[in-house]
């Protein structure tokens, strides 16, 4: 019985594992779009610093470069899922907390003037701030995706 | 040892069939259209390398979908429990739902008839799916409904 206890915890650890993707840190991934340069799915960081334009890089150095004057919109939504891998594993209380992945989906116009959609992963500790700081430089309100996004953006 | 055994059986036999019936990893299920040269309940790959055509491609045929003839997108859930799981394993899994994810879309074809194709989309391409649809045909998404929009991530 205790093999068959160790069985179901393997289980449901396999058939849990990509919850356990989320983005951490400073980081962002690239979830996927229109640019085919980045194969979807990459991990890498924005960097916010210029008044211009917000560059994601990956680690091998690959870029999308997003004009701010050039957004046309900004989505943000999140999936949010019961964390049943750690419940089934540690404690059904778990079943009562909820992780969060939080996405960001621009419409812009790269600079050869091609419509461009990416969406974006966003590390839940930089939401906020990437939010505020596309709103600002582009002057395009963020769409959410329900009230509920709206409620826990950065949570 | 008898009682693992019949356990890992059930199990087994059990759990993969809800997750058998949805598409996963890249896989793109062509549900059913207008569309008469493939099968319905044809499983594939979507192709949207391409800026100007969206491409399904199967072993059992390929249709072609250019971006600048699409006239209509829509966006659909299936939500259901996960019983296979809560039988096998722990009725704690009742909580979690499984989602399938659907796009419908209306364009027409070279000869101008109207065409429509459903396409079952996994779970972690589903928003990116979209984004591509809507930036390349100029179409907004329209969702079945509320809970549709809010779980479009999965």
């Amino acid at each position: 019985m205790r093999t068959a206890g160790v069985v179901s915890v393997l289980l449901a650890g396999v058939l849990t594992l990509p919850l356990f993707a989320a983005v951490r840190g400073e980081k962002a991934r690239y979830a996927g779009g229109t640019i085919k340069e980045i194969a979807d799915n990459t991990e890498g960081v924005f960097d916010q610093s210029g008044e211009a334009a917000a560059v994601f890089t990956t680690k091998d150095g690959k870029k999308i470069v997003i004009p701010y004057k050039n957004i046309e919109s900004l989505e943000y939504g999140q999936k949010a899922g019961r964390r049943v891998g750690v419940a089934l594993a540690v404690s059904p209380l778990f079943l009562f907390s909820k992780k969060r992945k939080h996405f960001l989906s621009i419409r812009f116009q790269d600079e050869q003037g091609q419509s461009q959609g990416a969406v974006f992963e966003l590390a839940k500790g930089i939401v906020r701030s990437t939010l505020a700081n596309f709103e600002t430089r582009s002057g395009k309100q963020v769409e959410y995706e329900s009230e509920e996004a709206k409620k826990n953006a950065g949570n | 040892m008898k009682q693992t055994l019949i356990f890992l059986l059930v199990g087994l036999m059990a759990v993969p069939t809800p997750l058998a019936a949805a598409v996963r990893g890249k896989e793109v299920m062509y549900v059913g259209g207008t569309i008469k040269t493939v099968p319905e309940a044809t499983e594939g790959t979507l192709d949207t390398d391409n800026p100007k055509t969206l491409i399904f491609n199967s072993p059992k045929g390929t249709f072609v979908i250019p971006y600048d003839r699409i006239s209509s997108l829509e966006y659909g859930q299936k939500a259901g429990r996960r019983l296979g799981v809560a039988l096998v394993i722990t009725v704690w899994a009742l909580f979690s739902k499984k989602r399938r994810h659907f796009v419908t879309i209306g364009f027409t074809d070279e000869n101008n008839a109207p065409q429509g194709v459903v396409l079952e989309i996994p779970k972690g391409y589903t928003k990116t799916t979209l984004t591509i649809l809507e930036v390349r045909s100029g179409r907004k998404v329209d969702y079945e409904s509320e809970e549709a929009r809010k779980h479009v991530h999965g």
